[in-house]
């Protein structure tokens, strides 16, 4: 990149020096955040190498062995290797056809009401828990299904069922994860979707009911269509993330005792990295996630282009 | 006009009830945890650990209150929060205007090249651990430095800003030349007046994101005193499950009313800058989305 530019730059106008010396003010501007960058997001990444070495806190990078994919091997062949990733398969396929189509149908659904008021109501009450954190949207899931106190165990006991310990159960959690993560972002996902319904002609829907079609009939054939290359762009771009299960979500509905089913590859690398003090291992473990997500992501923007003739990233 | 409305039908008027009603319900069900747990928050123990509040205060009392409040630790963990907040979005929106500008001129020739470093990371970011062991080595351990620094940029955020500085017309830049100004003096005076619309959307983004931050203190903050409202909540209302089914049985205060206190506490600030947040976030979603 530097190369192309300066050789660029000696063709027309100023060299690259020649441009700092006369516009200096801009280049020192920009250096805070160039440094910014280069400690912050660069140096980490170069540091990733410790995942094939036997990484020693004392000897540093230079001083530490280096031993090639023996962590990676490690990790393949390791029992909980299996469950992660079945959890995250789980976890991912429920994201993309649960959590995934609800926003759509949402902002469907909100495009035929009429009265703004009553829309902007709904509205304001369904993008609040985007802005909550997932720590917070934890702790009120905790407190509502606590077995004891929370209002949806009283429900169960006054029709006379059983109360559940709903956080504590393996059969629940992924379930209460599912709901959770609609919760909180349906309403500000239907976002996107609402702006490109908004930008429908409206000439579209009166020719339609000219010739007789009903309210199901345009949504179905005018409102879906219309928004189709969006809904596959949104789908790509969560199929490419389709790794980030989120370690902030897994976390703050983790305990010892439905850890099994929503382990996922950052919460393990959490407990082997910080608590079991096994770096190499565990940045192994976070590098793997990282390259079968970026390839993820880059085949799925094939996809895009090849559909939609639109990049994702 | 007048045909239209002769003109909506029995199947039609039946939807638009039905629409409303399911509606109606999303934004219930959406709005009800809260309810609860004001509820719950304001009531004394007994009707609580009794399983009595649903979605009303039973004897009510600002007891609860009281008492998390009065909590040197959570206070603490306030304070920490609440200045983490304010001294980050000031330091982040400084290090992003200056970072943003020189970006969106074009006699700044390294522009392309920043573009790409800022987008590379933005797609392929380190692992955490290494990110870790890096943010050690620069002593961001344990410190107040710790919460602000890591985050100090987001790629998104100097896009949108970026963005927004590209539509200044050059002739305001050339103007303010003209008269002396040096380039700081173009964009603290000139060119941030005319961007407040933009700067109070990547403010509060920025400000959200310090309040709400879990990660970066979780791997960073070890000693309890520094410990974040979100580390503190985490702590007091998920790690402290195991108790409750345990049974152990507090004294005076119920725990579930004591938890539902802090969580609401910790959301109030939130919930007070929403209606700004709404407004300005729905904006920087369609500049994002344009120009991303």
């Amino acid at each position: 990149m530097r190369k192309g530019s300066s050789v660029a730059a000696g063709l027309k106008k100023d060299s690259l020096w020649q441009s700092i010396c006369k516009h200096k003010g801009l280049y020192l501007m920009a250096l805070p955040g160039f440094i910014w960058f280069v400690l912050f997001k660069y140096v980490p990444l170069v540091g990733a190498v410790i995942a094939f070495m036997d990484y020693d806190i004392y000897k540093g990078i230079g001083g530490s062995k280096f031993v090639g994919f023996k962590h990676f091997a490690h990790f393949f062949q390791f029992p909980e290797f299996g469950q992660i990733f079945r959890n995250t398969a789980i976890l991912g396929a429920y994201d993309v056809l649960i959590v995934f189509p609800i926003p759509i149908i949402l902002a469907i659904l909100m495009n035929e009401v009429r009265n703004a008021k009553y829309k902007k109501a709904v509205q304001t009450a369904v993008y609040v828990p985007h802005f909550l954190s997932w720590v917070i949207i934890g702790g009120i899931f905790t407190t509502l299904l606590s077995p004891n106190t929370g209002v949806i165990n009283n429900l169960r006991q006054m029709l006379g069922l059983d109360s559940i310990y709903y956080m504590a159960s393996e059969k629940h959690i992924r379930g209460i994860l599912v709901i959770a993560s609609i919760w909180k972002e349906m309403g500000w996902s239907s976002i996107v979707y609402l702006a490109a319904i908004a930008g429908i002609d409206p000439a579209l829907y009166e020719a339609a009911e000219i010739d007789g079609a009903n309210r199901f009939k345009r949504m179905l054939h005018i409102t879906l269509p219309t928004i189709l290359p969006i809904i596959m762009t949104m789908l790509l771009l969560k199929v490419g993330n389709f790794m980030e299960i989120g370690f902030e979500k897994t976390n703050s509905f983790m305990n010892s005792m439905n850890q099994e089913s929503i382990d996922v590859f950052d919460t393990f690398v959490y407990r082997y990295g910080l608590q079991n003090l096994q770096y190499s291992y565990a940045t192994a473990v976070g590098l793997f996630k990282s390259v079968v997500g970026i390839t993820l992501l880059f085949v799925s923007n094939a996809l895009s282009k090849k559909t939609t003739q639109q990049s994702i990233i | 006009m007048e045909t239209k409305t002769i003109k909506r039908s029995l199947p039609d008027r039946i939807f638009n009830v039905t629409n409303l009603v399911i509606l109606g319900l999303v934004g219930l069900i959406a709005v009800l945890p809260y309810v609860n747990m004001l509820a719950v928050s304001l009531s004394s123990s007994g009707p609580v650990d009794s399983g009595r509040v649903a979605f009303l205060p039973i004897e009510f009392t600002f007891e609860n209150y009281k008492t998390v409040l009065m909590d040197k630790s959570i206070l603490k963990s306030i304070g920490i929060s609440a200045l983490m907040t304010v001294a980050g979005t000031v330091f982040s929106l400084l290090m992003t205007v200056m970072f943003a500008y020189p970006l969106s001129r074009e006699e700044f020739r390294l522009r392309k090249f920043c573009n790409v470093m800022i987008l590379i990371v933005f797609i392929f970011n380190a692992p955490i651990i290494p990110w870790y062991l890096t943010m050690r080595s620069y002593g961001l351990y344990d410190n107040f430095w710790a919460l602000i620094l890591p985050s100090a940029l987001s790629t998104y955020n100097i896009i949108i800003v970026r963005s927004f500085f590209a539509e200044v017309s050059p002739a305001l830049i050339d103007a303010a030349k003209v008269d002396g100004c040096g380039e700081m003096r173009t964009l603290m005076q000139i060119i941030l007046p005319i961007s407040k619309a933009v700067m109070a959307t990547v403010g509060l983004m920025y400000g959200v994101g310090y309040w709400n931050s879990y990660t970066t203190p979780l791997y960073l903050i070890n000693d309890r005193d520094l410990y974040t409202l979100q580390l503190r909540i985490k702590s007091i209302v998920l790690d402290s499950n195991a108790i409750e089914s345990m049974n152990v049985v507090s004294t005076g205060t119920s725990t579930q009313a004591l938890k539902m206190t802090t969580i609401i506490v910790a959301a109030i600030p939130v919930l007070c800058v929403y209606p700004f947040l709404q407004k300005h976030f729905v904006k920087g979603m369609t500049i994002g989305s344009v120009k991303g």
